[in-house]
């Protein structure tokens, strides 16, 4: 299972700390061959988040950038 | 089922955008594309197990890009006036000098008390209430 994110609407920060967030749900890669775009490679994911943890992902670290724009 | 709303960055700055999927995240999931043409285009789905209309939800989210831009526009205005007032509470806030920081170097000799005010009266006429009385007694 990959997300794709744009690199210029979500920050690496961000990213970073939701990939770190989410890593006892799944095993999770981010791949930087693109220079527009964050890859996000899902594996192993618990049974119980499978359907929602991509959707979550983009949530979270949607959360966490827009936070950091707002100096919170 | 997932909407799709796309903005114009110069009409709704990305601060703008991000205010606005900050109130939805909760309750649906907000996803942000770039579209080629300088737009964002915002898709929104509802989370499981939730009844809400999508239709209604772009509806509300346009709404709520609305309400963040003209907060940002009051803030824009108001920010000098803003960090006065800030600035004037936090000065008032600060304790004045005490007497006792005044009388730093100033003459201290009033402490010898010349003129005895700070002697007790009962100290002070009691010897000369009792010689009174014996006075009296001799008549």
């Amino acid at each position: 299972m990959e997300l794709v994110l744009d690199r210029k609407l979500y920050s690496g920060d961000a990213v970073d700390a939701t990939q770190e967030a989410f890593s006892p749900f799944a095993r999770i890669t981010r791949i930087d061959e693109d220079a527009a775009t964050w890859r996000i490679r899902f594996a192993e994911i618990d049974p119980e988040f499978k359907d929602v943890i991509a959707d979550e992902f983009a949530n979270y670290a949607l959360g966490l950038t827009a936070e950091g724009r707002h100096g919170s | 089922m997932t909407t799709k709303v796309e903005v114009q960055k110069g009409l709704y700055p990305l601060e703008v955008i991000y205010g606005a999927s900050y109130q939805f995240i909760d309750r649906c999931y907000v996803r942000l594309e770039q579209a080629d043409d300088g737009r964002i285009a915002i898709y929104i789905k509802p989370k499981p197990d939730s009844v809400v209309d999508v239709e209604a939800l772009a509806g509300e989210f346009q709404n709520e890009l609305l309400n963040q831009a003209f907060r940002r526009k009051v803030a824009q205005r108001t920010g000098k006036v803003r960090d006065m007032v800030v600035q004037r509470a936090l000065y008032s806030a600060v304790p004045e000098r005490s007497d006792a920081d005044d009388m730093e170097g100033d003459d201290l000799d009033f402490l010898d008390d010349p003129l005895g005010i700070a002697v007790p009266w009962e100290e002070k006429f009691d010897g000369e209430a009792k010689g009174e009385d014996e006075g009296s007694e001799g008549k």
